[in-house]
């Protein structure tokens, strides 16, 4: 705009300078730059008639995953001699391969494509608007705007990947599982000794208790393994996360109940997922691969919130979960969740809290200055003695706690804490005299 | 990505065009005995090829101002007209010869590193299992392309500006007064017009 302006002004200048010098010659001097507007005004560009459509390799990928983006343009108008198309990248994700634009020419029904490859942390992108921008080749005219073609990237959260977790929950489903229902039937465990009744196996007398009655005999039971109701709860609340730097407690909260989802629903459980924060944003308990990308889009989309309804865990919708089931709850902890946590484990629930460390994590913030500042080791210390002892008083109500350090493998943690206890054997022991 | 070797065509030009427009200016105010004048404008030259070398976006509409009032005073003091169209018209095609480049150079701080990437790409093991989008080649032959379309409109523009510039030269028309003033009102209306034009189209 502003170099049409100046050679227009260049051209009038020339031409009222001719008028008033009363020279043709310098009225002819202005006739190159006469020629050059209108060649530029001959050749500006109508209003463009583009077709753009935007294509994703997916709609949904995984962390880390690339995703690929193609825009293709159609020209349903007259030909357009330089066409500019900017596609705006949601924000957020990055530009790994390729560029987001193209510069070329259209002829009428003309098309051009292009791609780009784009990656992103876990969220959702709206991709909404592309610009359009044509001139003529000398570039003085100019059509410009914004054509909106949605499309929308989810990015699932980073999962860290588990093996079986061995629960206990109180109350188990109607189906086979993996988790052991203190019940009598078919089964690996051994669970008790009955009388013998007509159509039990004979492979499961039991000869040794059979051989101390005369006139009965014994059958092994087994205990049935079933699945379960997990109820997992994932802290949102704003208060208690913790930012050092890029890095969130929150974020590794979301891959921790990411894994923890998965593993539960491989073993075939019905898992429900609450986030708990800005507000109680619910996935209905499910089964099975489709409950999976339901709870992988939730935490997808999850996000810290504050509300001072939800600012303590009070307003826990305690009914969202089946009586006697398993609860994970997923959350730093403050000193105030202990009566919620104790109330829910009386009602009969079996709570498991996986406690990124915030502690430690914050401690990374004062790490070159802990060395030097006493102070700071003493407030350190004496955080971390907090934290210890309110882990132990939920230990002492029977709450299973699994204090977790960011910087430790999520599996190995888990593997660690949640091991079956191994029941004591029977040994002779023998007193040498 | 370096654009700036397939570039260097257009670069060439622009060059050659800034020094015919100074040396055709320095000729003919030289051959009008104006010696002053022609050194002037041969250090003008010099300066927009400084610009030029810079990246001064500034320096192309100096540039060509330059020229151009030089070519009007040329008119005033009796130099020779063929020179000062060429000059002029040489001054034009630097002139949008700067701003083509400026508007590529823009699209080259853009276009991706390529090379750059390809190297990075191999430390990681999703990037190396991804296949690499041929960007640079896209990027390159576009740029080519409006390259070559840019010169080809330039040279039939500049090349039909000269020939009606110098049909204007010498045909001659008698006008009488009434006439210039009638022309003088149409100029200022369609330089008003022209004006409302341009503050619509940035509104």
């Amino acid at each position: 705009m502003r170099r049409l302006l100046f050679l227009s002004l260049l051209v009038y200048g020339l031409i009222i300078a001719g008028l008033v010098m009363v020279s043709g010659n310098a009225v002819a001097l202005a006739m190159p730059l006469v020629v050059y507007l209108a060649a530029a005004f001959v050749f500006s560009p109508e209003k463009p008639r583009l077709v753009i459509t935007r294509t994703l390799s997916a709609n949904i990928v995984h962390h880390g995953a690339p995703a690929t983006v193609t825009v293709t343009v159609h020209n349903q108008g007259t030909k357009l001699e330089e066409v500019l198309i900017e596609d705006a990248v949601p924000q957020g994700l990055t530009v790994t391969d390729g560029e987001p634009w193209t510069q070329t020419s259209l002829p009428p029904g003309g098309k051009t494509e292009f791609s780009y490859v784009v990656e992103g942390k876990r969220g959702n992108y709206p991709f909404r608007y592309l610009r359009a921008t044509v001139n003529e080749h000398l570039g003085l005219f100019r059509q410009q705007g914004w054509l909106e073609v949605g499309a929308n990237l989810m990015v699932l959260p980073e999962l860290l990947r588990l093996e079986h977790l061995d629960i206990r929950p109180l109350r188990t489903r109607g189906y086979a599982g993996p988790i052991p229902s203190r019940l009598a039937g078919s089964g690996t465990d051994f669970f008790g000794v009955r009388e013998y009744q007509l159509g039990d196996p004979l492979r499961w007398i039991n000869w040794r208790a059979s051989a101390r009655h005369q006139h009965a005999l014994f059958t092994n039971e087994f205990e049935m393994e079933r699945i379960a109701d997990v109820g997992l709860i994932l802290d949102a609340r704003q208060n208690n996360n913790v930012v050092v730097g890029n890095d969130s407690l929150f974020e590794h909260a979301i891959s921790a109940t990411a894994g923890l989802a998965e593993a539960f629903i491989n073993d075939g459980n019905r898992v429900g997922m609450l986030v708990y924060g800005r507000g109680l944003e619910m996935t209905y308990p499910g089964y099975g691969k489709v409950q999976r990308e339901r709870i992988m889009q939730a935490l997808a989309h999850a996000r810290t919130g504050d509300s001072l309804v939800f600012e303590s865990l009070d307003y826990l919708p305690v009914r969202f979960f089946p009586a006697k089931s398993q609860i994970v709850l997923v959350s730093p902890l403050r000193k105030e969740d202990l009566s919620i946590l104790t109330r829910l484990r009386a009602r009969g629930y079996q709570v498991l809290v996986v406690s990124p460390d915030p502690v430690t994590f914050e401690a990374q913030k004062y790490a070159p200055l802990s060395e030097a500042d006493a102070s700071v080791q003493l407030a350190l210390r004496i955080t971390r003695v907090e934290r210890e002892l309110m882990l132990r008083r939920l230990r002492r109500v029977g709450i299973q706690v699994i204090n977790w350090q960011v910087d430790q493998p999520f599996a190995n943690v888990m593997r660690t804490a949640l091991v079956r206890p191994v029941m004591p054997t029977n040994r002779i022991v023998r007193i040498e005299r | 990505m370096n654009l700036s070797t397939p570039l260097s065509p257009v670069t060439r030009i622009m060059t050659i065009s800034t020094l015919v427009a100074a040396a055709a200016l320095a000729l003919g105010y030289g051959l009008n005995q104006q010696f002053v004048g022609s050194l002037i404008f041969i250090a003008l030259g010099l300066l927009w090829l400084v610009g030029q070398r810079y990246a001064q976006t500034a320096s192309a509409g100096l540039g060509l101002l330059g020229f151009a009032v030089g070519a009007l005073l040329g008119t005033l003091y009796g130099v020779q007209s063929g020179w000062l169209l060429v000059g002029i018209t040489a001054a034009l095609v630097a002139w949008d010869l700067h701003h083509f480049i400026q508007h590529l150079r823009i699209n080259e701080q853009r276009a991706p590193d390529t090379e750059n990437s390809a190297a990075t790409a191999t430390d990681t093991e999703t990037d190396a299992d991804t296949p690499r989008l041929d960007t640079r080649a896209r990027l390159e032959a576009e740029a080519r392309m409006l390259e070559r379309e840019h010169l080809r409109r330039l040279a039939i523009v500049s090349g039909l500006g000269l020939l009606l510039g110098a049909l204007a030269l010498t045909v001659r028309l008698t006008l009488s007064f009434g006439v210039i003033v009638v022309l003088g009102v149409v100029a200022i209306f369609a330089l008003s017009r022209l004006i409302r034009y341009l503050r619509q189209e940035s509104d």
